[in-house]
């Protein structure tokens, strides 16, 4: 049975300024479930980032709340949101000489002792990470040594070893090209279903994300809605959301046509 | 072979290479002291000649205990700063860390006659100057630390390290010019860095310092493997970053202010030591450097401090030229083949 994971109420997002809060989302009530695969898609400079942030606790809204598992995000401690939410960043991962596996041991952070030693159940987690993440291949090799794609697929492991059931990744296709995007969009599928996460990650591959998504978080200047691709297609909500004239949605293939 | 058990033989290697070090160190010096005898003025029981035993007890096992101190110290400290800074550069020298605990001590060695008596001489006592480099290095680190905010790149923070030793050997000739011939002798025997004629006493001090600053690390260190994955990464997976930061930067204060307030400026030990045992240990994880760093570091001072001063020479020389010999290189060797050292 899939349930309500992450809700949230009466949230608005955006940042203060000099001149008064720049409100980029406001008034929104959404709950995001176990087991799917949501994706967030929005032109560029629209405010997906800041959501995003802000969904995660990582910034602060400028009114409602957000509730994880029925807590505030914001009260709970560091160590138990890591236990509740994992992240996948775009920003790069700084020069060091850490294997994959040792990169992905480190997901296990949260439920380590004082001097981050793995136990048993830890080593577990992260066999069971590389296999749903089909890694095994390059585990013992220097994270700087894989491919962009396979960085990506390394990524998204320590943040299962992490074990949250809840997790989100910031762009998480972009720099790869299209077989490796769609083993992105596959694996994220596969770990919706199979280990009942609720996957939230922004996009900018719309046509993958109607096809692959079980739910999609549209936003646009109006609005940000949540729904099933299908029921954004009926909606039209796809051909207001570039304001550029020689791009169309054709809701047939559900694509986007340059005119 | 696994790497458990290759970090067990490197382990075994480096703890042979310390002791090593640590003999040779007793036993070479102006005058060669067979082993034997070094031996047994250490355990107590009587050496063939009592001013073997005298120089072994008063003078070579003191300095011997100061460069332990000092290497360990300072090699914990590249550690720390190199993570932290998510820079492969940083350390105590290059940072001007040192430079900044010059700057307190010059204060206060040369600037203390332009205090009220009471106050001057409360400043010169050992607890004075340690306390003066202590400020001076974290006053520096907080403004490189301000300064890394704003540029991310290796390059820049490294410019701006050698502006802060720039800035404060200016300030440095200033006070130098105001002050008397014997209080700038004083200050610049310091800056050459001597790690001979500490007292037991400062030895104690030394001591504690390191002790508090190593355990301050020990406890940073799962902090520091998250951090690996950079800021946000680790606060993501639970890591209290503002009390982690803070608590890092407290030990690399703690330690290059202590060490550089007794020993001088030691220059690149710190840099270089922390890229050695990552080199050996093909591995960041900080459990494993931690203590790979403490040996290493100890056993190379010791080294450089057997170099300063070989039999036959009639002469020590200073021990920050010798540490800049063996560190400056190891740098140059950094940049060039950065990319498959890191």
């Amino acid at each position: 049975m899939e349930k309500a994971l992450v809700t949230t109420s009466n949230l608005t997002v955006g940042y203060p300024t000099k001149n008064g809060d720049h409100v980029l989302a406001s008034g929104l009530h959404l709950t995001l479930q176990t087991g799917k695969l949501i994706s967030l898609v929005g032109p560029n400079g629209i405010g997906k980032s800041t959501l995003l942030r802000t969904l995660c606790g990582l910034q602060k809204p400028l009114s409602g709340e957000i509730f994880i598992n029925n807590q505030p995000i914001d009260k709970l401690l560091p160590e138990e949101r890591a236990q509740q939410l994992a992240l996948v960043l775009t920003e790069k991962i700084p020069m060091s000489n850490l294997t994959v596996y040792e990169l992905i041991a480190l997901g296990r952070q949260p439920y380590t002792n004082w001097l981050g030693q793995l136990t048993e159940a830890d080593k577990i987690q992260i066999a069971r990470a590389i296999e749903l993440t089909e890694v095994a291949d390059f585990q013992h090799r220097k994270h700087f040594e894989i491919s962009d794609g396979q960085l990506q697929r390394v990524l998204i492991a320590r943040a299962l070893a992490q074990d949250t059931p809840w997790m989100v990744l910031d762009e998480p296709t972009t720099h790869l090209d299209l077989v490796h995007k769609v083993s992105v969009f596959r694996l994220l599928k596969k770990l919706a279903t199979e280990t009942h996460k609720c996957i939230l990650f922004s996009t900018h591959d719309i046509d993958l994300a109607i096809q692959l998504s079980d739910e999609m978080l549209v936003m646009t200047h109006q609005q940000v809605i949540l729904d099933q691709p299908c029921n954004h297609i009926s909606s039209g909500v796809f051909s207001t959301l570039f304001q550029d004239e020689n791009i169309h949605f054709d809701p047939t293939t559900g694509r986007f046509i340059i005119a | 072979m696994t790497t458990t058990q290759r970090h067990r033989n490197l382990f075994i290697g480096l703890g042979v290479f310390f002791l090593l070090a640590l003999l040779t160190n007793l036993a070479l010096g102006q005058v060669a002291i067979p082993l034997k005898e070094v031996l047994k003025s250490l355990f107590g029981t009587t050496a063939e000649k009592s001013t073997w035993e005298y120089i072994i007890i008063h003078f070579r096992l003191p300095k011997a205990l100061t460069a332990i101190i000092v290497g360990m110290g300072l090699s914990t400290c590249g550690l720390l700063m190199q993570t932290l800074f998510r820079n492969p550069l940083a350390g105590p020298y290059v940072l001007g860390l040192s430079s900044g605990s010059s700057l307190g001590v010059a204060f206060v060695i040369m600037g203390a006659t332009l205090l009220p008596a009471a106050i001057g001489s409360l400043l010169i006592s050992p607890y004075g100057i340690v306390i003066a480099s202590c400020l001076g290095s974290f006053a520096v680190l907080l403004l490189v630390l301000i300064v890394a905010r704003k540029l991310r790149d290796t390059a820049g923070l490294l410019i701006v390290g050698l502006m802060f030793g720039s800035f404060t050997s200016a300030i440095v000739s200033i006070l130098s010019y105001f002050s008397s011939a014997e209080q700038l002798q004083r200050f610049t025997f310091w800056s050459m860095g001597n790690i001979g004629n500490l007292s037991y006493g400062s030895i104690a001090i030394l001591a504690t310092c390191l002790f508090i600053g190593l355990l301050i690390s020990l406890f940073s260190i799962k902090a520091l493997d998250g951090l690996l994955l950079g800021e946000n990464y680790a606060a993501s997976m639970g890591i209290p970053i503002r009390r982690s930061r803070l608590l890092i930067i407290t030990a690399t204060c703690l330690l290059s202010g202590s060490i550089t307030a007794f020993a001088g400026p030691i220059a690149f030990l710190g840099l270089a030591v922390p890229h050695l045992a990552k080199l050996l240990f093909q591995t960041h994880n900080h459990r494993t450097l931690f203590g790979a760093t403490l040996l290493l570091g100890a056993g190379l001072m010791l080294c450089c401090d057997t170099v300063s001063q070989l039999p036959g020479f009639n002469f020590t020389l200073p021990i920050n030229a010798i540490t800049s010999l063996v560190g400056a290189p190891v740098v140059i060797w950094l940049m060039v083949r950065k990319k498959s050292l890191l």
